[in-house]
């Protein structure tokens, strides 16, 4: 008897190791876009007070950069209760409706997700598929940029899902698993 | 109303389902562009509209876009125009040749001088680029030409040497290529991103069309326009093809001879943009210069290189199909040099006197 | 209907506590299957993508690293010890200190949420700290960020000049002297309402009295500070640095003045970093929502529809620029603001034109149309940012902002007035 709810018990954990794991790993490709945006734009002022031109891909790389600077964080902040709510409704129901409430919330949140997450995973197949690549002069194959944005918007779904599954066995929000 | 859509949505009643084949549903088609709402592009789409509707008895109605609203800006039109974002859109050939290489070929620098030049390639060219199209999943309608490319300065420039370690803004991969040949700096950027860089001193010139040169108001921060002619950029407009096969026989046949009857008028409307815009930028104070002969010539050798990078570039398929049209398009050509191995290039021997 | 339903959706959404961002995008998805034949997810993944994935926005990540370093190291509290000798005679005290780092900082920077997010960062602590009157630290902060458009450099300005094809020097010209007189406006209320509720003493100023010994030390508190803001502002208007560029080195001049006061270490960048992707993240997943929507809108035509509503209703001028302020008021509440001018001009210029008003007017007017929309709930990027910022929810934070708002739109009223304010200074240049 306590044998299914133990298994059950363990992978609840487990889950949430791995969300919580998925979110470090998001926190920190996100942090390495913004030192490398940093990074990236004073070797382009250095390199262009030195030699007089550019490094030339500085602007399609900076856009790149920033859309990971945009989406890689996504799932961490959901740890972290950074993404904004109204909580109109759920600052005046009672406890138990205003946990049931939030768990329906982030599954919807995490369904969400999951559509802009396949979405975006079927946009980056295709420009692999057909090996598209960037209209700039260093031709970057545009699947290598997109697949780190689409897992950055991926890992949204999963700390949503993760963030469902922690109310649901009575856990906090947001913390350790 | 707001619906558009025949089918699907609550309370859509009898007739939901087979929207495209039955006649007598109407469909509606989204049509992105990225130009001012004030540029002809955009004019010249909305009489297309105008004409599509009539002529299928306002079966097929078309909402123009202008001004980028649904997204589309430039580059990745041909994948979202294949990926069903819209059903129709209006894309320059130069920006889409991350994903179909073949619709830069007519802009490769100093292959195209006139519009006659550009209906010559463009015969030899559109089966190949419609076949193109169609293995993504679109449909060709029409191309229309831009004006006259110029590069524009902040100074006077006689020749090359005035010209060095100036940061000039380019708009593609072969616009770069050709700058930095050259010897200036080149700083690629969509058109919208080129007053703000002026206006921050990111860039000292500029390379763009008459048009765009006065729908930016470029007399700001430029005074001199060299017209060099260095490449000719046509847009094409096309058609979602999954859209296309929805229509009825006779609605695609309206469709195809109003793009046919329009195109020429399109065209003409280009070179008529093009005297028009370049009488705004010279009232506007801009000094209007021919580039020396001396000075073609050394930006036309300057092309050939880049012309035979483009070619090896490409994946073998479209290569050879490329190599056989540039072929032929430069034995037609007065004056053009066929395309040999490296080092072995004849100097063109263009007479200047055609120039627009 | 589509717009009335979709409006309805996106409320109940937003009301049962849906996060902002997800609301919109489950609203746009609604509403582009409902009413639409294109797949609404890979429009979508298009948008979110090509939103995102654009080097224009750069300054706003950076702009917000900016600020969690110099929130992290001593800037801040040596800033606010160097002005407290000079504001004890001015009714409000430091409270003025939002409004006048907002306009500087927009001075360097062409985004609201980005002068928002890193003049708040660095005042609002402190000025919570040393007893100021909440709200209005809150909505002078909310409000004053919204300068960041009207002060050059501007992306709205630079947007609406490509569009209108007006010249944006011009433009910028034509911002000047209505930004400076809204920066007073806000600074007039603050010397009033701040008066009423006097801010208590604090031993930290008081030590730092009015004599001419401790101002000489003031003004070398300043100095790293000034030096910061002229190196961001001196690499952009020297032509050095594009606006992404002027904020690389606004990061970096962060770090180096966190290096001389002793506050760098690798602990204090790693928090430096957290704090700025949780706000880059908080501020991705909204602008995803809003642009995704935005086109949403573009794509069944209803800004443009309301727009030429009231094209066809032949109203007189000043009735005419009214029902544009309603339109843009209410238009700003959901969308985002540089959506709706870009969906909106073709049909509104013309109109405006023909009612006598001048394009250079016309953008200054939009202009602060887009700042109030900065400042309504539900979507209102600047409340977002500050609620982010304070935790303070964010009903609280509208309502602080409100008499900001009440000001633009006075503002708006002195221009139909005297539209020389705009349209004066780049006659005469
Ligand atoms: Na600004
Ligand atoms: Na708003």
């Amino acid at each position: 008897m306590t044998g299914p709810m133990t298994t059950g018990a363990t992978m609840t954990a487990a889950f949430l190791r791995l969300v919580a794991g998925a979110e470090r790993l998001g926190l920190w490709g996100a942090s390495l876009s913004l030192v490398t945006l940093v990074a990236l734009g004073l070797t382009e002022i250095g390199w262009r007070a030195i030699s007089g031109g550019g490094l030339g891909f500085a602007v399609e790389y900076t856009g790149y950069l920033t859309g990971l600077a945009f989406t890689l964080g996504l799932g961490w902040a959901v740890g972290q209760g950074g993404h904004i709510r109204l909580p109109f409704l759920l600052a005046r129901l009672p406890e138990p409706a205003a946990r049931r409430l939030d768990i329906a919330l982030s599954l919807m949140g995490a369904g969400i997700a999951v559509a802009a997450a396949l979405g975006l995973v079927a946009w980056t197949w295709t420009s692999a598929v057909e090996g598209a690549r960037s209209y700039f002069a260093s031709r970057t194959l545009l699947a290598i940029p997109q697949a780190p944005f689409s897992l950055g918007v991926a890992g949204l779904a999963l700390s949503l899902a993760g963030r469902a599954v922690r109310l649901a066995t009575g856990r906090t929000a947001t913390g350790r698993p | 109303g707001c619906r558009d859509r025949p089918a699907g949505g609550p309370g859509s009643g009898p007739g939901s389902g087979d929207e495209g084949r039955s006649e007598s549903a109407a469909v509606r088609w989204d049509l992105s562009l990225p130009w001012s709402p004030q540029s002809y592009h955009v004019a010249n789409a909305e009489r297309f509209a105008r004409r599509v509707e009539q002529a299928t008895q306002g079966r097929v109605r078309i909402a123009v876009h202008p001004g980028g609203v649904l997204g589309l800006k430039g580059p990745e039109t041909l994948r979202a125009l294949s990926q069903g974002v819209v059903q129709m859109a209006e894309m320059p050939g130069v920006q889409q040749i991350g994903t179909a290489p073949l619709l830069g070929l007519d802009s490769l620098p100093f292959l195209v001088e006139t519009q006659d030049d550009l209906r010559r390639l463009d015969r030899l060219l559109r089966p190949a680029l419609a076949r193109t199209l169609d293995a993504h999943g679109v449909k060709l309608l029409y191309r229309v030409p831009w004006p006259n490319q110029n590069l524009f300065f902040d100074r006077p420039v006689a020749d090359l040497e005035d010209l060095a370690g100036l940061r000039m803004r380019t708009y593609d991969r072969l616009s770069t290529a050709l700058v930095r040949q050259l010897g200036l700096i080149p700083v690629q950027m969509p058109l919208g991103d080129v007053v703000p860089a002026l206006a921050a001193g990111a860039i000292d010139a500029t390379m763009t069309s008459t048009s765009s040169a006065a729908a930016q108001r470029l007399w700001a921060f430029q005074n001199q326009v060299l017209r060099t002619n260095h490449t000719w950029l046509t847009n094409t407009m096309a058609v979602d093809r999954d859209a296309w096969e929805r229509l009825s026989a006779t609605q695609r046949a309206a469709i195809e001879a109003a793009a046919a009857d329009l195109e020429a008028d399109f065209w003409a409307e280009a070179r008529a943009d093009d005297a028009r815009q370049l009488a705004r930028l010279v009232a506007a104070g801009m000094t209007v210069a021919e580039p020396a002969p001396a000075f073609r010539a050394t930006m036309r050798t300057a092309a050939r290189p880049i012309w035979r990078t483009y070619l090896a570039e490409m994946p073998p398929a479209p290569r050879a199909e490329a190599r056989a049209i540039l072929d032929r398009y430069l034995a037609a050509t007065p004056g053009l040099a066929p395309l040999g191995a490296p080092g072995s290039d004849r100097a063109d021997r263009r007479s200047d006197a055609g120039q627009p | 209907m589509a717009g009335l339903w979709g409006l309805l959706a996106l409320f109940a959404l937003l009301a049962a506590g849906l996060w902002v961002g997800l609301a919109l995008i489950a609203t746009g998805l609604g509403a582009l299957a409902l009413f639409k034949s294109v797949p609404p997810v890979t429009v979508l993944a298009f948008n979110i993508w090509t939103g995102l994935a654009d080097a224009g926005l750069a300054p706003l990540p950076l702009f917000i690293l900016m600020g969690e370093l110099l929130f992290r190291g001593r800037v801040a509290e040596r800033l606010f010890y160097a002005l407290g000798p000079f504001t004890t005679w001015v009714p409000g005290r430091l409270l003025h200190v939002n409004v006048l780092s907002c306009a500087l900082f927009a001075a360097a920077c062409g985004s609201s949420a980005a002068t928002t997010a890193t003049v708040g960062r660095i005042t609002v602590r402190e000025l919570l700290d040393r007893g100021y009157d909440r709200r209005l630290v809150l909505g002078s902060l909310c409000g004053a960020g919204t300068l960041g458009f009207l002060i050059p450099p501007s992306i709205v300005l630079i947007l609406y000049g490509v569009l209108a094809e007006v010249s944006i020097v011009d433009l910028f010209l034509a911002g000047m002297v209505p930004g400076a007189l809204l920066a007073l406006a806000f600074m007039a209320y603050l010397a009033v309402a701040g008066r009423r509720a006097p801010p208590p003493t604090t031993d930290r100023d008081a030590g730092h009295g009015p004599g001419g010994l401790t101002r000489g030390r003031a003004l070398l508190d300043l100095l790293p500070v000034a030096a910061l803001i002229a190196a961001v502002l001196g690499s952009l208007y020297a032509g050095l640095a594009t606006p992404s560029e002027s904020a690389v080195i606004g990061v970096a001049g962060a770090a180096v003045l966190a290096a001389l006061d002793g506050s760098l270490s690798r602990a204090m960048l790693a928090e430096a970093l957290r704090g700025a992707v949780r706000t880059v993240a908080m501020l991705g997943l909204i602008l995803a929502g809003a642009f995704f929507l935005s086109r949403v809108a573009a794509y069944l035509g209803l800004p443009q529809a309301a727009a030429a509503t009231l094209a066809g209703l032949d109203l007189p001028p000043t009735v005419l620029i009214a029902a544009l302020v309603v339109l843009f008021i209410g238009l700003g509440m959901v969308l985002d603001g540089l959506s709706v001018i870009v969906m909106t001009l073709p049909f509104t210029a013309p109109l405006v034109a023909a009612a006598g008003f001048d394009a250079l007017w016309f953008g200054v007017f939009l202009v602060i149309m887009v700042e109030m929309a900065q400042i309504t709930p539900p979507v209102g990027f600047n409340l977002y940012v500050v609620q982010s910022l304070t935790g303070e929810p964010l009903s609280r934070v509208a309502w602080a902002s409100l008499p900001f708002f009440a000001i633009m739109a006075a503002m708006i009223v002195v221009l139909v007035l005297v539209p020389a304010l705009a349209t004066a200074l780049p006659a005469a240049l």
